[in-house]
């Protein structure tokens, strides 16, 4: 469980996000949309204790978020718009290493990285024997993916997953993340691809104006009639 | 190009930033004073009130003149080549590289070395015109060759042109050796210097190099080991300790030759060759005490899985740190081998500065990390406070060969590295520092 009660967050005495009170639940899938700049990001970085909240209190499993230990850590995996990939590795050092810091055994290691390889690349073996320096774009992004799901987190949390993925790899994913639903796990995704946010989010948030606008089931998404979902997230914002 | 030119010249003469306000008085205005000031020295050496005539002093001010623009290429750092009119933009090969030059010409550097010229040509009456000319061609042939080393040291080129720019570069070292153009009386072996730097440049500027050293690197090594391999793989980072090592092996091949001719050592009484070449300080300086900045990712993946877990922490930094430490060591053998009479000093020298920058570099790393983009991963000025520190007290330990009482610092030192272990291991489970945002703020 994610919980955020008032979190204030501000850079150099500019606001960026503004009493955000979020709670998301076990077996929800919970998008957050905005646009760029709205603080999506940021808000991911202050749920992972990467920067501080100015005031407010935010708690992952039930414990304050810098108050988690190793064995807390090891269920929850991240997947950041960067991808935080380590370019000098290749990309099966990259998953052993991140295995080893999910403190998995050796074997599992190898086995969860043959079964996800089989499942987002095409030619495991040559691609992850590459360097990760001269990955392109997507192949990076299937890689940073397989580090953030390969010990099976509890608390899965993606930013902007479907950025620089071929639409192949991406419906692979939408299929992935749908079958990964439990009631033991939580997805916690920032997109702008609001089409495939629609085949797997079960709550959606909207930041906009350093405020969580909209907070609730994607049934209660507010479209009106022959309306899509991208034209009323539209309206939404323009509304404001 | 005049648009270049104008846009160039704004920028430096700016008032945008209050910051340069130095580069804008203090810098031209110590550039004239030292320029009158030789300027004088001339004009008394023509007098004959020196020991040396005006004529040798002007060849030393020459050669100097030709070694300084090329030494820039390692001190203070490796800076990669600018590219700054890339090949797919409509200029000829000789505009691009007249644009080039002239984005070179117009940095601090260059300015101040004119503005240094144009005053000695104008105190000193034997540093007439011509002498103003030919040294600077000096210096403009002199950045020429650095900027042709540096694409023979970054790109791969064919073996024909690459035959042929080693012949001309041979054919510069000949020159330089034996026609001496630093000489006043040798204006036109300067000439065929400067006209052959053009012409070298002007082929690399026509050849298409069909790959990068770094491209090169990525498809060889077949390297186990992790952290070996983000030593290798880090072309900051390799090419820094590559750069630092060269170095050191230089200075000891050079002392052990000079002490051959002169049976004297270079490092007698000089604190700064102690401070860089004996002692490990130079890795510390271009990498160690920055280690996140060079591994931002590493360090993030640490942080998400670990988080105030200090001895994950340690155990990374000192595994990437451990191999490069170990060439040194092995190659300062060299030096306690020329200087095995001092081994006791040379020993403790080494050993004691090699424990205190470990200690160090870990805390600084926390305390003052600095993303490095690809353009300032050669500086040393990332980590400036650090790095002063550890100038310092390596220079402190120098102490030591003046008086024996002073291997007292060795217990004093151990302390404070270990306390400096400690302390971070405190701040790190009290999340003290703030890594994440110089790390990732761009």
């Amino acid at each position: 469980m994610i919980s955020l009660t008032s979190v204030y967050k501000s850079f150099n005495g500019n606001s960026v996000l503004e009493n955000i009170d979020l709670s998301i639940r076990n077996d929800q899938v919970y998008c957050l949309l905005g646009k760029n700049g709205a603080g999506k990001t940021t808000l991911i970085n202050l749920i992972l204790n990467l920067i501080k909240p100015d005031s407010g209190m935010i708690e992952l499993l039930s414990k304050p978020n810098d108050q988690l230990d190793n064995q807390n850590k090891a269920k929850i995996g991240v997947l950041r718009e960067d991808m935080a990939t380590i370019n000098e590795l290749t990309g099966f050092d990259y998953l052993t290493l991140i295995g080893h810091f999910y403190n998995m055994p050796g074997n599992l290691i190898n086995q969860k990285i043959n079964e996800f390889a089989s499942y987002f690349l095409d030619e495991k073996e040559t691609e992850l024997n590459n360097r990760i320096e001269i990955y392109s774009f997507g192949m990076k992004k299937k890689v940073a993916l397989i580090s953030a799901i390969m010990n099976e987190p509890n608390i899965l949390i993606l930013d902007e997953p479907f950025a620089g993925l071929d639409p192949l790899s991406a419906k692979k994913l939408v299929v992935y993340l749908n079958s990964y639903r439990s009631p033991e796990r939580l997805i916690l995704l920032s997109s702008h691809n609001l089409n495939y946010i629609k085949q797997i989010a079960t709550h959606v948030g909207v930041i906009h104006k350093k405020k969580l606008l909209f907070n609730s089931g994607i049934s209660e998404f507010p479209v009106q009639k022959g309306e899509s979902f991208e034209d009323a997230f539209c309206r939404i914002i323009e509304s404001q | 190009m005049w648009q270049i030119f104008k846009l160039l010249l704004k920028n430096f003469f700016g008032l945008k930033k209050s910051k340069r306000l130095y580069k804008r008085i203090i810098f031209p205005f110590s550039s004239v004073l030292i320029g009158i000031l030789i300027g004088y020295l001339l004009n008394e050496a023509g007098d004959g009130l020196l020991t040396k005539s005006s004529d040798e002093l002007i060849t030393f001010l020459l050669t100097a003149l030709f070694l300084l623009p090329f030494l820039r290429i390692i001190f203070p750092a490796y800076r990669p080549l600018r590219r700054i009119v890339l090949s797919y933009y409509p200029v000829s090969h000789f505009n691009k590289m007249i644009i080039n030059l002239i984005i070179d010409m117009l940095s601090g550097f260059f300015i101040f070395l004119f503005i240094f010229l144009l005053t000695l040509s104008i105190i000193s009456k034997d540093f007439n015109i011509k002498f103003l000319i030919q040294s600077y061609l000096l210096v403009i042939s002199s950045h020429l060759l650095r900027t042709i080393v540096q694409n023979l040291i970054e790109n791969r080129y064919n073996l024909r042109s690459f035959i042929l720019i080693n012949i001309m570069l041979i054919m510069i070292l000949i020159i330089s050796l034996f026609r001496h153009p630093f000489e006043p009386s040798n204006f036109n072996w300067t000439l065929i210097i400067f006209g052959l730097s053009v012409f070298i440049l002007l082929l690399i500027e026509s050849t298409v190099p069909f790959q990068t050293r770094s491209a090169i690197y990525l498809k060889r090594l077949p390297v186990k080991n992790i952290f070996w391999q983000l030593i290798i793989y880090n072309k900051g980072v390799r090419m820094s300790l590559i750069i630092g090592l060269i170095v050191k092996i230089v200075f000891f091949i050079s002392d052990m030759l000079f002490v051959k001719r002169t049976g004297r050592h270079i490092m007698d009484g000089n604190l700064l060759y102690w401070i860089f070449i004996a002692a490990p300080t130079i890795h510390f300086s271009y990498v160690f005490n920055n280690l996140w900045g060079n591994y931002r990712f590493l360090w993030l993946h640490l942080k998400l899985h670990f988080d105030n877990d200090w001895h994950e922490y340690f155990i990374t930094f000192y595994k990437i740190i451990f191999i490069p430490l170990l060439i040194d060591m092995v190659i300062s053998l060299i030096f306690l081998i020329i200087l095995w009479n001092n081994k006791v000093f040379v020993i403790s020298y080494y050993l004691l500065s090699l424990v205190f920058l470990c200690c160090f570099s870990i805390y600084w790393s926390f305390v003052c990390p600095a993303y490095l983009t690809d353009s300032a991963i050669f500086k040393i000025a990332h980590s400036p406070k650090g790095n002063f520190i550890c100038l310092v007290v390596t220079g402190f330990l120098y102490l030591m060969k003046i008086n024996s009482w002073f291997y007292l610092l060795a217990p004093f030192l151990i302390v404070i590295s270990v306390s400096l272990l400690l302390k971070l291991r405190f701040d790190i489970k009290m999340n003290k520092w703030d890594v994440y945002l110089p790390l990732f703020s761009e």
